[in-house]
């Protein structure tokens, strides 16, 4: 082409090459706004117009930022209906999980342990008489001294499903001659008539009856000016032992608590 | 107008090509150039949209994806193209990747450029007429000339101005060349 001739093929081209330019520089501009806050470029994506390009990576004609791919954040209420549906599902998995325990703690036989092991063991938890109840009692020096039931106090199940109420029969005889060592006594628990013998010093109380667990098969508990003593399944005469272990008088409190 | 219709259209087309084309960059390039390119069609006095504007795009769009598509040696281009009939002979032939490249149109394009950043209505007419296509008497109108005849006038020289330009930056070019 000569060089003296500009063509308006030519003009054309290099208008629209301007117009073209401006356009997208406009556009730019416009996705800029959109996105509010420009992206961070990364290793590998496109510079944004302006910025070198960093060594290793292509200079790009001209080219818009790459589409971002944001994070779309919720607005408040949609947050706040997440946060309450959240909430929601918890107190439904903490419901469900106390009914099941709830429902689990009162079956029919842990309900009243009192009742399964009468039924059980086909003797109703009658007060024996005292004729019956001395052969028992044989090795304490006498069967003489107060009688009287006695409900034993057991632990709370975390505030739900307390089973039933049970009661035992605590023979105490007082001033006895043999006592041990340390004057704490001799006791004599016997769980199939559910009565329990005790031979304590002069002035000797029981405070509480304790049992860690319903079905009292680790025997039962007593309490003595504030400590406690363990009395096993037993037929013969035991000697009373205050418990030393730390846990066990802590756990032995807690039911204490738990019945106040 | 053309910004509303930009951002309007946009997210529709970008995921349209995010489905045939993984390259970001050039697919938000495309979209842009497709948006220039239906301006440009419009302003053509005997163009008529025979379907909506968003397909009108989408169809632009999708022409352009595979002809990347087939230029990289990546996929066998079809080219039935499902809107055919409706957007027969709508698409620009002379797509943005085939602007004119050559020396003497990329001279004219950085004098352009100072045109426009310059004082003067010289680039606004010669724009107008070239591009928009408009007339002398709607050029006259718009920048304030009393007729059309002083519009063709200022062109002509705007024109020669334009030339001049062009002459006196090929001949240090060249001489350069020749020098170095």
């Amino acid at each position: 082409m000569d060089n003296e001739i500009l063509s308006e093929l030519e003009i054309k081209a290099a208008i629209r090459s301007v117009e073209r330019e401006a356009f997208r520089e406009k556009f730019r501009q416009l996705d800029q706004e959109d996105t509010q806050q420009p992206p961070m470029p990364t290793p590998g994506q496109a510079p944004t117009p302006g910025q070198a390009p960093t060594p290793g990576q292509a200079p790009t004609r001209g080219r818009a930022p790459a589409i971002r791919r944001e994070k779309i954040w919720l607005s408040s209420s949609d947050r706040m209906m997440q946060f309450f549906t959240l909430g929601e599902v918890i107190v439904s998995l903490v419901a469900c999980f106390i009914g099941l325990y709830t429902s689990w703690n009162i079956k029919p036989g842990d309900q009243d342990p009192a009742k399964k092991t009468a039924s059980d063991q086909q003797a109703p938890p009658a007060l024996l008489p005292r004729a019956q109840l001395e052969p028992v009692s044989r090795g304490l020096s006498s069967a003489k001294g107060e009688q009287k039931e006695m409900t034993v106090l057991l632990p709370g199940s975390l505030g739900f499903a307390r089973p039933g109420k049970i009661s035992l029969t605590v023979m105490i005889n007082t001033g006895g001659e043999v006592l041990t060592p340390s004057g704490e006594g001799y006791y004599l628990y016997d769980s199939a008539h559910r009565q329990i013998l005790l031979q304590l010093p002069q002035g000797g109380v029981i405070d509480k009856l304790i049992a860690t667990d319903p079905l009292l098969s680790d025997g039962v508990y007593i309490s003595m000016r504030g400590i406690y003593y363990h009395l096993h399944v037993s037929g013969a005469r035991e000697k009373l032992a205050p418990i030393q272990g730390k846990e066990k008088i802590e756990e032995l409190d807690k039911i204490v608590f738990q019945n106040q | 107008m053309l910004s509303t219709i930009y951002q309007r259209h946009k997210a529709y087309c970008i995921r349209f090509m995010q489905s045939l084309y993984h390259d970001q960059d050039e697919i938000k390039d495309i979209y842009q150039d497709a948006v220039i390119t239906f301006y440009e069609k419009v302003q053509q006095p005997g163009f008529v949209l025979t379907c909506s504007i968003a397909t009108y795009l989408s169809a632009i769009c999708r022409n352009q994806v595979l002809k990347r598509i087939s230029f990289s040696g990546r996929h066998p281009v079809s080219h039935v193209d499902p809107n055919g009939e409706l957007i027969k002979n709508s698409i620009d032939p002379a797509d943005p990747g085939e602007e004119i490249k050559n020396e003497r149109v990329k001279a004219l394009t950085a004098i352009l450029k100072e045109m426009k950043m310059g004082s003067g209505n010289c680039y606004e007419i010669l724009a107008r007429y070239y591009y928009r296509g408009q007339s002398m008497d709607k050029i006259a109108t718009d920048l304030h000339y009393t007729n059309a005849d002083n519009v063709k006038n200022q062109k002509y020289r705007c024109q020669e101005k334009l030339k001049a330009m062009l002459l006196k930056r090929l001949g240090i070019r060249n001489k350069e060349v020749r020098n170095g």
